[in-house]
């Protein structure tokens, strides 16, 4: 019976072996891939960490001197009458002496520039135009500053108000952020704020500026006010429209609000994430800035910091599954020699069972198990053999002889009856049928007693007892010439004289001969 | 090279037997079933052992060990019979030109080791 290829020990041994290596492999480069990948993901941390400090320092660099700029221009303003041509001209040199200030406006409570003007405020910004700056009147009807948030609540506080960005409609036509600072003069002693000195920040520059941070390909910076107002976010629509809060409920990403929480609690730290749209995870570090109170937060999708692993993975994979295969090769050929010969072992073990002794057992090439097993079955088929044929021998000798000893039998011209002890009748030679007319059917296992009776010796009236017989072969002793008579199967009696030899085999009667001689035949004269 | 053993005897499946044994043990084996047959054999490849049986056919192994010596007296003969004999005729007539009397109810292992007494590696 052959063993199917899939059932086959060096099949079950290889998928075993393959089973525990790929096992092995398989947990050795996950817990790899873990330790790569918390690796790179503290590096990617480490850079967000960084990148965050460095934007809120560029921010607090940039914000801090506009203010301080703002800060100085309503410190010289301070106490001081100018002519509304010099206080354009201040404005304009703001302009001229920072580049980081966009537009830059001066305006005065009633009559406090001079007793003829009841309301005064300029404010210069920046153009693509050819003269670079533009002058806009802050007293317009559309424009009535002193109505405006960002004057009254400087004035009110009396210190430098960071307010929302904003689109400067009629203005610069661009997202800005403004920082407050009011002025004051001495009057009865008291110092009463006459006048707010604003500095404009465009938006669009703040994110360059955070731009430089960016280190990587996902990694963006959000910056927001106070308020929670988009300052700065990679989509530009989110900007001003949106909030914090509103963006957390937008995405989904409740963690925001949290951010926030802790921005307005002057902490900062780090979060982690997921996105639904785009779906990835995201991580993210936070920051308060010194100035302004806005917060800064720079993220980037976990994925790409992965990506070269998640490559290196899918390599590692196709390696591992090609060593694999060609491990399960080996293991597969190698255990195959190795066990080749019990296949042809077992084919010769069912050839010998069919009795085919003759059947092929190659000799041993190896001098290990296996090679040990081949000699001794070749060892026992040989022995098997010898036996065999010892047997064929023997069984052919003893055939022999009984041919050639019933042909000695058949040849003898007396009648010849072999007796058992009990002078029934086992054995016949041809001249008993001849002469009697019985088959041999008919008479073995019949009594002598059938066809033969002892006759009375001459001289003699009676007949020798009929136990006569029974008893010579009892005590072993021969008779001969016992005068007899043979009854054939018509009733035709023929005198004989009767010989009785006991059978012995070692020493112990198992039985008797009995030949019956007749007289022989007048001879024929022609 | 293998020496070569004539077995002469009637019976096809004698000769067979003695063939399988006598091959494994590392004989080339030639048979014959009559005298005639085993002399031609005797003449055209004369073999270094002669093993015969008394009964062959339309003559006996007496007749064929008076040819094979009259032809090629070194070659010894085995007869291998089921004719038992008596030792002393073993000893004297019959013994005088044949080297070894084997019975056939003997083992075939007694067999072997005579052939092999006859033809000394």
């Amino acid at each position: 019976m052959r063993v199917s290829f899939l059932r086959s020990l060096p099949v079950r041994l290889a998928g075993l072996i393959l089973l525990l290596s790929g096992l092995t492999l398989l947990v050795l480069t996950e817990l790899n891939r873990r330790a790569v990948e918390r690796i790179l993901l503290e590096q990617a941390e480490l850079q967000a960490a960084t990148a965050t400090t460095a934007v809120v320092d560029g921010l607090d660099a940039v914000i801090g001197s506009v203010e301080r700029l703002a800060r100085f221009v309503a410190k010289d303003l301070d106490g001081r009458t100018l002519p509304p041509a010099d206080v354009e001209k201040i404005a304009r040199n703001v302009l001229l002496d920072s580049p980081n200030v966009h537009g830059c406006s001066i305006s005065f409570e009633p009559r406090a520039l001079n007793a003829a003007t009841e309301r005064f405020g300029v404010y210069v910004h920046r153009s693509n135009a050819p003269s670079r700056f533009v002058t806009r009147d802050l007293t317009g009807p559309d424009q009535t500053y002193w109505t405006r948030d960002w004057y009254r609540e400087a004035l009110e506080r009396g210190q430098p108000i960071w307010g929302e960005p904003y689109f400067d409609q009629g203005g610069t036509d661009h997202n800005v952020v403004r920082v407050a600072v009011p002025f004051f003069r001495t009057v009865n002693e008291d110092r009463v704020p006459v006048g707010v000195v604003a500095a404009v920040i465009e938006l669009d520059w703040l994110r360059r500026l955070a731009n430089v941070n960016e280190f990587s390909d996902t990694s963006y910076t959000i910056i927001f006010s106070r308020s929670g107002r988009l300052i700065i976010h990679p989509k530009t629509t989110y900007v001003i429209a949106e909030t914090v809060e509103t963006l957390a409920e937008k995405n989904n990403t409740p963690e925001l609000t949290t951010i926030r929480q802790s921005i307005l609690a002057k902490r900062q730290g780090a979060l982690r994430y997921s996105e639904k749209l785009p779906a990835r995870r995201v991580h993210v570090n936070y920051k308060p800035t010194k100035i302004a109170g806005w917060g800064v937060i720079v993220g980037y999708d976990e994925a790409e910091f992965l990506k070269t692993q998640q490559a290196f993975r899918g390599i590692t994979l196709a390696f591992l599954g090609a060593l694999l295969a060609l491990l399960a090769g080996i293991v597969i050929l190698v255990t195959r020699y190795a066990l080749r010969p019990l296949g042809e072992l077992a084919v010769a073990a069912d050839e010998i069972a069919r009795k085919n002794l003759d059947c092929e057992i190659a000799p041993p090439r190896r001098d290990d198990e296996v090679g040990r097993l081949t000699a001794s079955f070749r060892s026992m088929r040989d022995a098997l053999k010898a036996q065999h044929l010892e047997r064929r021998w023997s069984s052919q000798s003893i055939e022999h002889q009984l041919r050639y000893n019933q042909l000695i039998i058949d040849s003898v011209s007396e009648l010849v009856f072999v007796l058992t002890k009990a002078l029934n009748i086992s054995r016949i030679n041809p001249v008993v049928l001849r002469s009697t007319g019985y088959t041999e059917t008919e008479l073995i296992r019949s009594p002598l007693g059938r066809l033969v009776r002892l006759a009375p010796a001459a001289g003699e009236k009676s007949a020798p007892a009929a136990e006569t017989l029974a008893v010579a072969l009892k005590e072993g002793r021969s008779l001969q010439d016992l005068p007899a008579i043979i009854t054939d199967k018509h009733g035709v009696e023929t005198a004989a004289l009767l010989t009785l030899v006991p059978l012995r085999d070692d020493n112990r009667v198992v039985g008797g001969v009995a030949t019956l001689r007749t007289a022989p035949p007048k001879p024929t004269h022609l | 090279m293998k020496k070569h053993i004539l077995t002469v005897d009637d019976e096809s499946e004698i000769r067979e037997l003695l063939r399988e044994i006598l091959t494994a043990s590392g004989y080339r084996v030639s048979g014959a079933s009559s005298v005639v047959e085993a002399m031609r054999l005797v003449k055209d490849d004369p073999p270094d052992l002669i093993i015969t049986d008394l009964q062959l056919e339309e003559s006996d192994g007496f007749d064929l060990v008076e040819q094979a010596k009259a032809t090629a007296p070194s070659i010894p003969i085995i007869m291998l019979t089921g004719v038992l004999f008596d030792p002393e005729v073993i000893r004297g007539p019959v013994g005088e030109k044949i080297a070894a009397y084997v019975e056939k109810t003997a083992p075939l292992e007694k067999v072997i080791s005579e052939v092999k007494r006859q033809l000394p590696a």
